[in-house]
């Protein structure tokens, strides 16, 4: 099923226009930096507003290390590698201090947080070009075994997006299945107990917060060179709106829920922005009327209409 | 040595004496429970050996070591573990899943980021047997919070079980719980006592499981032990009569 979901969006580059394959690279990015999110949202129970602040630390890590060493083999590497570690220390910093926060005090604390890394991204000129953000960011060429790759040619720069998204969402899936996504989620529905059964559970929502921070950054670090900019706003509180609404869109109850969320609503951006430019007004209408309709998110309606077609066209029972 | 010392613990809820000086000793493999009117101080005696709250004075000691003021996981970890008075289960998972977190906490596995839960063949099964022991097998795949009441409440010990330890503190276990729960609980208690080295306090009202299951019975009053002693020494005290019994 995942296998079969990977290579659609391999093959989807050979039917769309460039305009479109660029428009889906996005959303793979948003979906990863939204299913980051829900990790600490919908598999911990914390809602954070600073979540943005994490991204762009991701973003201007990896826009810096390229604007740097531009025409490098290694810089992607390099650039993946600094944005991770930036914001895995970030995400440690400002998860020592709110994870013993709960409710709106952790969503507020959050975003002052974000709003710090906002600011430090606007006033600190020289590193991150203030409020002109870092652009005219080389597009990279990657040294692979086989040789070396020009990411500009065709659409290589898709793939590298799909890879990374793939291999990260893998390693969610896992880390959601394991011993440590159980006891997340576990704290997340009654954090007394949890403790009562031996569990520090202030580690647990750290652990949670740092993994989530670290895959926040690395959407991030591939949303700069895709854009060519890493601009400030990526660290306003007001794109930390971003992964909360497309997580209530597919549902942060399902592991993919974010991701699908994502597409929802990129897509619905776009197209509504095709016929006005109150894109915004319609987009809330629709926001609310789903939200108020599919409680738990779209994604188990999109489920059950998958199952009922592939029942139809194949007249047995669909795999999970 | 004791395995759990209570010595002069007092602790006060807005100026009310809710535990007004109790000393208390439990030895390893006991079954002791404790009676007493409501508000009598039970539970919030469960809440301060527990590390719920913590003691306005006094010290609370388990196996030698003091455990007064530590954190709940802390004390859990050194091997007391509770189960509630009204059921605190995790609303939102499987029967099976509520007891197989109890088992990878008490494993100390529930940091690993790499294995499939559901590929730990060991702690699934064990998680399995506990359902089996509580009578919860046939509702291990449903969500707990859509359980009957009943089964809530033995999914709460159940979680209890689930670890390895020394002493178990149940707070009215078989509220809510009909006949037949109640005598399977007693059955099963009288299978982790038989065991051996496992202590058991217990707070209950219902008197006929008290004196059938418990071989010594306290009475609380007022944040204090009034009484203490077999259950048929206990049956017949006077004061016991008087305050509690209602002869």
């Amino acid at each position: 099923m995942w296998l079969l979901a990977v290579a659609i969006l391999a093959c989807l580059p050979q039917v769309l226009s460039k305009f479109y394959v660029i428009l889906l690279g996005s959303i793979l990015i948003y979906g990863l930096f939204a299913m980051s999110f829900n990790i600490q949202f919908g598999y911990t129970g914390l809602l954070s507003f600073g979540h943005a602040g994490l991204f762009a630390a991701g973003a201007y890590a990896a826009a810096y290390v390229l604007k740097h060493m531009p025409g490098s083999g290694i810089s992607m590497y390099v650039a993946l590698i600094f944005a991770l570690g930036l914001s895995l220390a970030l995400s440690a910093v400002i998860g020592a201090v709110c994870v013993r926060l709960s409710g709106w005090v952790f969503a507020m604390v959050t975003l002052a947080f974000g709003q710090v890394i906002y600011t430090i991204l606007y006033k600190w000129r020289d590193v991150t070009g203030g409020d002109d953000g870092l652009y005219g960011i080389a597009v990279p060429k990657l040294i692979l075994p086989g040789g070396m790759i020009d990411l500009s040619a065709g659409n290589n720069h898709y793939y590298l997006i799909l890879l990374v998204v793939a291999v990260s969402v893998a390693v969610m899936r896992m880390v959601v299945r394991s011993p440590f996504g159980n006891t997340i989620q576990a704290i997340r529905d009654n954090q007394t107990r949890a403790q009562f059964i031996g569990l520090n559970v202030w580690n647990y929502k750290l652990g949670s917060f740092v993994l989530s921070g670290v895959f926040a950054g690395l959407a991030g670090a591939l949303f700069s060179p895709f854009k060519g900019i890493a601009s400030p706003e990526l660290a306003n509180w007001a794109f930390s709106a971003n992964p909360v609404i497309m997580s209530l869109i597919g549902g942060t109850g399902f592991f993919v829920g974010p991701l699908v969320g994502a597409l929802v609503y990129r897509l619905l951006e776009h197209f509504i922005a095709l016929y006005t430019s109150y894109w915004m007004l319609c987009f809330g209408i629709v926001l609310i009327a789903s939200v108020l309709s599919f409680r738990s998110g779209i994604t188990p309606y999109l489920a059950r209409g998958a199952a009922r077609f592939y029942e139809a066209a194949f007249g047995k029972e669909a795999p999970e | 040595m004791s395995l759990l010392e209570i010595r002069g613990v007092k602790y006060s809820i807005d100026g009310f004496m809710a535990v007004a000086g109790v000393d208390l000793s439990v030895a390893r493999g006991e079954l002791a429970a404790i009676i007493g009117p409501n508000g009598a101080g039970k539970t919030t005696l469960f809440n301060l050996v527990s590390g719920f709250l913590t003691p306005d004075s006094g010290a609370i000691y388990f196996k030698g070591e003091k455990i007064t003021g530590l954190p709940p996981y802390k004390i859990v970890r050194k091997g007391i573990c509770r189960a509630f008075q009204l059921v605190n289960i995790f609303h939102n998972m499987t029967v099976l899943q509520n007891v197989r977190m109890g088992v990878l906490a008490d494993r100390g596995i529930t940091a690993n980021l790499f294995r499939d839960t559901e590929g730990l063949s060991e702690v699934n099964e064990e998680a399995e047997r506990i359902l089996e022991a509580m009578g919860l097998s046939p509702y291990k795949d449903q969500v707990a919070s859509t359980v009957p009441h009943g089964f809530q409440k033995s999914l709460e010990i159940g979680i209890a079980l689930s670890h390895k330890a020394d002493l178990l503190l149940l707070d009215e276990p078989t509220s809510g719980m009909n006949p037949e729960e109640t005598q399977a609980f007693m059955r099963l208690m009288e299978g982790v006592f038989g065991g051996g080295g496992v202590s058991v306090i217990i707070v209950e009202h219902d008197m006929d499981l008290v004196f059938n299951l418990a071989r010594r019975v306290l009475v609380m009053c007022e944040g204090k032990i009034v009484a203490d002693g077999k259950p048929e020494q206990v049956r017949e005290d006077e004061l016991v009569r008087r305050i509690y019994l209602g002869a």
